[in-house]
Formats: C-alpha cells, sequence, structure tokens
C-alpha cells in the first residue's frame, strides 16, 4: 500500500513538472514572437518613410537616379523579406538597406539646399530614431531567443521540447556586406 | 525641470574642481570642505582637551579609566566615582558627535550650493513605503547637474513584538538623492528599479512583486545588479536607457542603485554617509545616470 503511495506520488510529480516546464515553454516560445512583432513594426515605420525621403531628394537631385532607384529597390527587398517572416533574410536585406540609405544621406553633402531642407531633416531625424528603436527591438528578439534556446536544449526541459516539438529560433542580426570586408590602408 | 542636459556630467574617476562644477552647478569659489563628521569631531574633541581646559578635562579622562580598573578590583565606591566621571564623557562624546554632524552637514551643504531643509524627501517609491516609522534627517535641497534635487539621510524603522509581547525595532539607513523627471520623460519610463543583485525589498521576493525582472546581455552587469520594471513599462525605452555603453559603465565604473516611478527618481546607497567625498562621488553617479533619463526622452 505505501509503495503504490510513493509511486503515485512520484508520477503526479513528474506530471507536474512536465506541465510546468511545457507551459514554461510555451510562454517563452510566446515571447519571442511577440518580440519579433515589435521588431516588425519597427521596419514597417522604416519602409514606409523611404518613400517620402526618396521624393524629398529628387526635388533636389533628380539626376542622381542610380542611388535613389538602389535605395527604393532595397527597400523592396526588405519589404519582401519582412513579409517571408525569417530573421536571416530580413537581416540580410536590412542590412544591404542601411548601405543604399547611407549613400543617399551622403548625397546631401554635394547639394547644400537639400541639407537645408526641413522636410530632409525631419526625415533624417525620424529614421535616426527608428534605427535606435530597431536596434533596442533586436536586443528585446535576441534576449528572449537566447532564454528560449538555452531553455529547450538543458536537461531535463529539453525533453519535454523535444516531446512537444519546440525547435530553436534564429537571432536577428543586420550585417551589412560592407562592414566584412577588409580594409585597405595605404600610407602613401 | 526641463529635459535638457546642462552642463554634461562626466564620468571621471577624480573628482576634481571642473567635475566638481558640473555636479553641483550652483556651488561657491570655495568648494572646500572637512573630510567627514569624525574629522570635525576630533577637533571638538581636541578643542576641549586644549587650552585652559586640557589638564581638568584630560585628567579627569584619566581618572575615569583608572577608577573604573581599580573600583572593580578593589574599590567599589572609586568604582562608583569612575563610573559617574565616565557615563559624564560618554554624554559629552555624544553631544559632540551630534554637533559635529551638524556642522560637517552645515559646511557640506555651503561649500556645494545646496540649502539645508528640515523638511521631508517625498517621492512616490517602494523603498519610501518600507518600514512601520521613517524619518528623515541632514536634508539639503538645491541644484545637482542643473536639475532641483534633495539629498539627505532616511531611516526607515521595522518594529516587531515576539510571542511574548516584546517589542524590538530595527533601523534600515539609507543615503538617498531624488530628482524629479519632466513629464514627457516620466511618460516613457513608468517605473525602473535597479538594485543589487540578490537584494529584494518586497517580503517575498519576485513570486509576489508586481514588478517584473529583466535580464540584459551583459554578465557583468547580471553579477552586479537586479534590474526590474513595473509591468507596463516600454521595453524599447528600457532597452534604449540601458544602451550596451551605459551597461558596461554599470558593469565596470558605476556602483549606483535607484528606483524610478514616474517623475520621482531616487538614487539610495545604504547607510547614512558621512563622507565628503562619499557624498560627491553618490551625487555625480546620480546625476551620471539622470543625464542618461534626459538623453533617451524623444
Amino acid at each position: 500500500m505505501v509503495a503504490v503511495i510513493v509511486i503515485v506520488a512520484i508520477v503526479v510529480v513528474i506530471a507536474l513538472w512536465a506541465v510546468l516546464t511545457y507551459n514554461g515553454l510555451v510562454s517563452r516560445r510566446a515571447r519571442v514572437d511577440e518580440s519579433w512583432s515589435g521588431i516588425d513594426v519597427q521596419l514597417k515605420r522604416r519602409h514606409d518613410l523611404i518613400p517620402n525621403l526618396v521624393e524629398t531628394v529628387k526635388g533636389y537631385a533628380s539626376h542622381e537616379k542610380e542611388t535613389l532607384q538602389n535605395v527604393i529597390a532595397a527597400r523592396n527587398s526588405a519589404v519582401a523579406a519582412q513579409d517571408a517572416g525569417t530573421p536571416a533574410a530580413a537581416g540580410a536585406a536590412e542590412g544591404l538597406l542601411n548601405g543604399a540609405l547611407r549613400q543617399v544621406f551622403a548625397l546631401s553633402e554635394a547639394y547644400p539646399d537639400l541639407k537645408a531642407n526641413q522636410n530632409f531633416l525631419d526625415l533624417q531625424g525620424q529614421l535616426a530614431d527608428t534605427e535606435d528603436k530597431i536596434s533596442a527591438s533586436r536586443r528585446i528578439y535576441n534576449g528572449n531567443v537566447r532564454d528560449y534556446n538555452t531553455k529547450i536544449q538543458q536537461l531535463p526541459s529539453n525533453i519535454i521540447a523535444g516531446i512537444g516539438h519546440f525547435t530553436v529560433r534564429e537571432f536577428f542580426e543586420i550585417e551589412e556586406p560592407s562592414e566584412r570586408a577588409n580594409v585597405a590602408v595605404s600610407f602613401s | 525641470m526641463t529635459s535638457t542636459i546642462s552642463p554634461a556630467v562626466p564620468l571621471a574617476a577624480t573628482l576634481d574642481e571642473p567635475v566638481l562644477r558640473t555636479v553641483f552647478t550652483a556651488a561657491p569659489k570655495d568648494l572646500s570642505v572637512p573630510e567627514d563628521v569624525g574629522a570635525i569631531f576630533s577637533h571638538r574633541m581636541k578643542s576641549l582637551g586644549g587650552g585652559n581646559h586640557g589638564a581638568y578635562v584630560w585628567g579627569s579622562v584619566a581618572l575615569a579609566v583608572v577608577g573604573v580598573i581599580l573600583g572593580l578590583a578593589v574599590a567599589p565606591g572609586l568604582f562608583a566615582i569612575a563610573g559617574i566621571v565616565a557615563v559624564v564623557w560618554i554624554v559629552v562624546a555624544f553631544y559632540q558627535h551630534s554637533q559635529a554632524s551638524g556642522d560637517f552637514f552645515s559646511c557640506y551643504s555651503g561649500a556645494r550650493g545646496l540649502q539645508q531643509d528640515d523638511g521631508n524627501i517625498n517621492a512616490d517609491i517602494p523603498l519610501f513605503d518600507k518600514g512601520d516609522k521613517r524619518k528623515w534627517d541632514n536634508v539639503m535641497k538645491g541644484p545637482v547637474a542643473g536639475h532641483p534635487a534633495r539629498l539627505g539621510h532616511y531611516t526607515y524603522t521595522i518594529v516587531t513584538r515576539d510571542s511574548e509581547g516584546n517589542r524590538s525595532e530595527s533601523d534600515h539607513d539609507f543615503t538617498v538623492l531624488a530628482f524629479r523627471l519632466p513629464a514627457e520623460v516620466a511618460a516613457r519610463f513608468r517605473g525602473v528599479s535597479l538594485a543589487p543583485n540578490g537584494m529584494s525589498f518586497g517580503k517575498l521576493g519576485d513570486k509576489l512583486s508586481s514588478d517584473r525582472a529583466v535580464k540584459l546581455e551583459s554578465n557583468e552587469f547580471e553579477s552586479r545588479y537586479n534590474l526590474r520594471v513595473v509591468d507596463e513599462q516600454d521595453d524599447i525605452a528600457l532597452y534604449e536607457l540601458f544602451n550596451p555603453a551605459f551597461l558596461q559603465h554599470l558593469a565596470t565604473e558605476l556602483k549606483v542603485f535607484w528606483e524610478q516611478r514616474g517623475e520621482d527618481l531616487v538614487f539610495w546607497h545604504k547607510g547614512h554617509e558621512d563622507e565628503a567625498a562619499d557624498l560627491d562621488k553618490f551625487c555625480q553617479h546620480g546625476a551620471y545616470v539622470l543625464q542618461r533619463y534626459l538623453e533617451e526622452y524623444r
């Protein structure tokens, strides 16, 4: 009789642990999804600012077609990558967009009237603010991914993670190809 | 208070005059202060022992010491006399220490452009809700980093009774520096608390606290601090406040704890600081963090 009670108690404890662990993993996964949607909001805000920026620059530097076309193309790729929903694709596309935007802002150095244009300055400020928020959102998302990935790989919660088909999630990194290139230094 | 920063407070290890003037913007020309309460106390006691009173004062101290020792061994009457003299000296020492404390804070406030104040430091933060009794001492008010601030000593007392009805009290001492944030800044930061790792003001810790814990990316930061925010805190604003550079400063150069609820931003340090250098550093670190809050206002 005592043995039966002990066995039942052990089973109950294990079941309770399994339920709590499963719920904890679900909760962590939901936090990852929620924080990804936070990044989504900021990326969308950034993408929505770009057409206005292009129109403003066109008014002063209409013949800089290649630069403006590049940024539009990069923006459209970023929107498509965002719709696809994978952090790796979105990160790569946003990296390319960063590079294209940098070229647009460099234009203002050659066009003083553009540099002094209030609409251009406002857009520049809003884009800078959005980038700060993307950076903060990215840290929040990556922190949640770290917690989630750690939990599903650690013993003994990885047992429940395997049974419940919880899979590792990707981190979100924005990388510009130019950042990985070797820097040419000349002392001549 | 405006949301601009003027002037910028540097995070310098040495608080020389230029740095002190960025912290205490209304400080007079002469920034010199006694080192601490102890220095004034020693001076007061020495001045009692000097001049024409010297022989009588030191003679009676020696008599009290010798009398207690001999009286215990040989003559109870002598012990009683010596005991009375010793008690008188203890009372004198307590009185001189209390006067020295008043003198120190009077000097300190004058040399830092602050004014002594009899009032409390009112702020709607959990720390000021603790305990069964609360009191304020040595409160000073004035500009710190160009913003109105209140600096002082805070003590909360917990009164307990055992099963036999015996009452006991335990005091918890703090030095606090309080600012009021502009409404637009407070709208972004609803409630942030940074405490030493492992410390919890709540009796039942995390489980029943209405705040939530936040883990940031720095292991060094996590080993030093416990960061908690109110549920309605905007995480993006929080991560912008705790940017990587600020995290690095908190993990290495700064040692600062605070509670912020709405417009109330209060820095705290355990114990009643009574050394000028420690008070200066405490205000410098508080001003630096205040700057961070104001920088993140958009």
